[in-house]
């Protein structure tokens, strides 16, 4: 990995004033409305107060490669769950982020295939590029986007060259606060893949030790002409943390956007996804599974913004909840005028595992052209008293027989998943969980 | 084998069973008939522990134990078990995996070793041959785009694989074509031995052609009120319940 440029010093002080302003004085960063509150209509559902709880959040010096401030314990601790959540199908291609600063010394992107390249950019290197990073966030932005928008400091920028197949890149995100402290950080990745090019992108997002966090990453994928990403994400913060992340995606003519987000750690998890879908035979899935219990919040909000004919959109987002965890969906589906021909599909289904589980989900279709299919669908129930039967006259025991259908319930979303190394482990994370 | 002595079945506060004795011995066929309602299919559905039959008096002696003490996966690893009528779709299940896990789960009360996959692969593709099944079934989820015939082929595979002691079949006979018939019930007759028994419960004598029960019962308004040999079939084929119900009467 190459870090370029000069750290902006001026940079830090933005994000660290903006910190202080939401915190404290509910500053108002432009055109987002503020720092959300219940009367949002996107927010309406979420508690941030644990958010803004800390006295102060600290932020990582980014001219610092982070694997530095980590203690002997950490750092073990890091290596071990970096080899526990290896996948295979990068060939070594990973990328490390640390309290939102890239690390060089954890890095390696030697098994990127030729033609595709990764690079940390910094802020004050090169406007141009700057203006290009921004470009997918624009739209429908929110306090925490703005924040990011206006803080960054380093993206990770990946290029996949024209006609390049088969690349894969594993991208580690970790949440490590000093013990005592919060931690704040607002990590940026940029993917571009160019004509005809085939990419996979693995997210990770793992903590280390116990403490405050909020990570605040933002993932913006452009796909030009007939290309396609496959992006999976996988968040298992532990209970301190807040992620309230945001992928923006815009695909042309011919390309396929594929992504599959599991949230199963961190206090709050907030997931926005923001798809763009400009071009005709285009396909654009986002797919999610929240499993969640305790006291946890799982709030999924998306767009898919059908701006082009011909264009086809897929998703199913599952939600899993026990304890006292509340999930909430609300997937937009937007076909603008002209945009005939579309084919969008959306389904939200919701399983319930206590009496005290919540859960919120509002499907809302607008359309402006006449010759299209929407079909959408949501659910909310607990586990069928006929199939716990049944698997019990088959000498299932009760518990596993609950275990068997809520895995079930999930596995629909694990099979979406196209590296096997992921589906492995996902699938093991999900049998840890649903086990009673 | 199983000894059911004046059981009372209540359903959501409707009397349904109202006193059933009833005794199947190792290595016996019986036939439980009647019309809609009679209670056929709530004893069976009773017998394997269903939550929402309450008993509110009787005893069920399975094998020496008090079958109604049992939770309903104990009362499969002991050697109960329910074809279902209905069978129940689960979907993202597939149907190896339960069977694996069925499997071991009674072996595991048994006392024998759990198979592992490749070993549980080979038991398997024996038991399909009992009931004329695709192996490619075994990678679909249980019962889910199953043909109603399918279904009833899965259920008495189900039964292949679990060797139980005592087989419950609850109309396994309903909605099967003559060739699918012919096959289920060429199943049940290889699995049935000296040392287990089967309980059909069904509505038409046309199973008992394949199936040659040595005993045939009547159910009527919650209880068993006629018995007698597998000619008892035949006649109710020619002549209807109505007869049982004035010698009841009478």
């Amino acid at each position: 990995m190459t870090h370029t440029g000069s750290e902006d010093t001026k940079k830090e002080s933005v994000l660290e004033h903006a910190l202080d302003g939401f915190i404290r004085q509910g500053e108002r960063l432009e055109g987002t409305g503020g720092f959300p509150t219940k009367k949002h209509e996107e927010w309406r559902f979420v508690r941030l107060k644990s958010l803004v709880a800390p006295e102060r959040y600290e932020v990582a010096d980014a001219a610092k490669d982070p694997a530095t401030a980590l203690d002997a314990t950490q750092r073990a601790e890091l290596d071990a769950k970096l080899e526990e959540i290896l996948v295979s199908e990068a060939n070594g291609a990973l990328a490390v982020c640390i309290n939102g600063v890239w690390s060089e010394s954890l890095s390696t992107l030697d098994g990127l295939n030729e033609g595709t390249s990764a690079q940390v950019v910094s802020f004050s290197q090169d406007v141009e590029l700057v203006g290009e990073l921004s470009g997918l966030v624009q739209d429908g932005k929110d306090y925490f986007t703005a924040l990011n928008d206006t803080s960054w400091q380093q993206t990770l920028k990946v290029s996949v060259n024209k006609d390049t197949h088969g690349g894969c890149l594993h991208v580690v995100y970790v949440d490590a606060p000093a013990s005592g402290s919060a931690v704040l950080s607002v990590p940026r990745a940029y993917v571009h893949v160019q004509r005809g090019s085939k990419f996979a992108l693995v997210e990770d997002h793992i903590s280390l030790g116990e403490g405050v966090s909020t990570m605040i990453p933002v993932v913006e994928v452009s796909l030009e002409e007939n290309a396609r990403c496959d992006h999976t994400k996988v968040q298992q913060n532990q209970l301190e943390a807040h992620h309230v992340a945001r992928h923006a995606i815009k695909i042309v003519e011919g390309a396929h956007y594929a992504s599959c987000t599991f949230h199963m750690g961190a206090q709050l998890s907030r997931q926005d996804m923001h798809a763009e879908i400009a071009g005709g035979n285009t396909n654009c899935e986002l797919h999610g599974l929240a499993l969640i219990d305790g006291q946890q919040v799982s709030d999924t909000h998306s767009v898919m913004n059908h701006v082009h004919a011909h264009a086809q959109s897929d998703q199913v987002h599952k939600c899993v909840v026990g304890g006292k965890a509340h999930a909430v969906f609300n997937g937009k589906i937007f076909v603008r005028e002209g945009a005939q021909q579309i084919d969008a599909f959306q389904l939200n289904r919701n399983l319930l595992l206590s009496d005290r589980a919540q859960v919120d989900t509002k499907p809302q279709l607008e359309i402006f052209a006449d010759d299209v299919k929407c079909s959408h669908g949501a659910t909310i129930g607990q586990l069928d008293e006929d199939q716990l039967f049944y698997l019990q006259a088959r000498g299932v025991a009760k518990d596993e027989a609950r275990a068997l259908l809520t895995y079930a319930f999930a596995a629909e979303l694990v099979d979406k998943v196209p590296q096997l190394s992921v589906r492995k482990r996902v699938s093991q994370m999900i049998l840890e969980k649903t086990t009673y | 084998m199983l000894k059911i002595s004046n059981l009372n079945v209540m359903v959501e506060r409707t009397r349904i069973l109202r006193g059933v004795d009833f005794e199947v011995k190792a290595g016996e066929v019986h036939a439980i008939m009647g019309l809609n309602g009679s209670g056929k299919s709530t004893l069976v559905k009773t017998l394997a522990g269903h939550p929402h039959y309450e008993v509110t008096a009787g005893n069920v002696d399975f094998m020496g134990t008090d079958l109604l003490e049992l939770e309903p996966d104990e009362r499969a690893k002991a050697g109960l078990f329910l074809a279902f009528q209905y069978p129940v779709e689960l979907p993202g299940v597939s149907n190896m995996n339960f069977l694996r896990q069925a499997l071991n789960s009674v072996r595991e009360y048994r006392g024998e070793e759990e198979l592992d996959p490749l070993e549980f692969d080979d038991y398997v593709r024996e038991c399909l041959k009992v009931v004329d099944m695709d192996p490619a079934f075994l990678d679909r989820s249980v019962n889910v785009g199953f043909s109603g015939g399918e279904k009833k082929r899965n259920e008495i595979l189900q039964m292949a694989v679990l060797q139980p002691k005592l087989a419950l079949l609850d109309e396994t006979d309903s909605g099967l074509d003559i060739d699918a018939l012919r096959t289920v019930a060429d199943g049940v007759n290889k699995l049935s031995n000296e040392d287990n028994a089967v309980v059909l419960v069904t509505h038409y004598q046309r199973l008992l052609n394949y199936i040659t029960p040595d005993y045939v019962h009547v159910m009527m308004n919650g209880q068993i009120v006629k018995s007698g040999p597998k000619e008892l079939a035949l006649e109710l084929e020619e002549r209807g319940y109505d007869w049982i119900a004035q010698e009841q009467q009478s």
